[in-house]
């Protein structure tokens, strides 16, 4: 499967969050950690309403966390 | 694995394991006549029981009680793996209706029992498509591009 377009800083704002576990990630976003993995791993596009709820959860804009590439 | 993927490799243990044991009682009686004796009738349900109630009572209970069933990617993957599901069954049944028109011509007439066997190797078929395209995409990723 292509890696989408759209660029993420999951792995870094889980860092800077005490070291966030990925079940953790999921957990807070409602979904399944597999979700979280693929989308870390640029194979899955979430939807708005799921990219605000990861945004959330590290407490930052949508735009902070996820960006389109050109 | 989360759930959906537990379910998928059960169901398609358990058709595989069908199809096979159909096959073991159903050839013998085509081209020998013979019948599968009652006992090994009794144990090859109860193989098939065992698998699919033991495996999905594992797979659908739940390891906590927060624990998300299903999200917006698993029900992505199931959209497409139920289209996917049903393409088979149209290419199946378009390729028994050739058949069938090859070995016995436009004219003839099929026997009903022929009609039930063909909607319950469609059965077999979508769901293994079903559950095979679930696990196919999980292990790509399962983008919804």
């Amino acid at each position: 499967m292509s890696k989408t377009k759209i660029k993420n800083n999951l792995r870094q704002f889980r860092f800077e969050n005490n070291q966030m576990t990925q079940a953790e990630l999921a957990d807070k976003a409602g979904v399944t950690r597999q979700t979280i993995i693929a989308i870390e791993a640029g194979q899955y596009s979430p939807s708005l309403e799921l990219a605000i709820r990861i945004a959330r959860a590290f407490d930052k804009k949508v735009d902070d966390v996820f960006e389109y590439e050109q | 694995m989360n759930r959906t993927q537990k379910v998928a490799v059960i169901t398609i243990t358990g058709m595989l394991l069908t199809i096979a044991l159909l096959a073991l009682s159903l050839i013998p009686i085509f081209f020998f006549g013979w019948r599968m004796p009652l006992p090994a009738r009794v144990a090859c349900l109860t193989i098939l029981f065992t698998v699919f109630s033991g495996g999905l009572f594992f797979a659908i209970r739940k390891q906590r009680k927060d624990e998300v069933e299903a999200d917006e990617r698993d029900i992505a993957i199931q959209k497409i793996a139920v289209i996917i599901s049903l393409v088979s069954i149209l290419v199946v049944v378009g390729m028994s209706l050739v058949v069938a028109n090859l070995v016995w011509g436009l004219n003839a007439a099929v026997p009903l029992w022929m009609l039930m066997l063909l909607f319950g190797a469609l059965v077999l078929i979508a769901s293994v498509v079903y559950h095979a395209v679930i696990l196919v995409q999980y292990g790509r990723g399962g983008s919804n591009e």
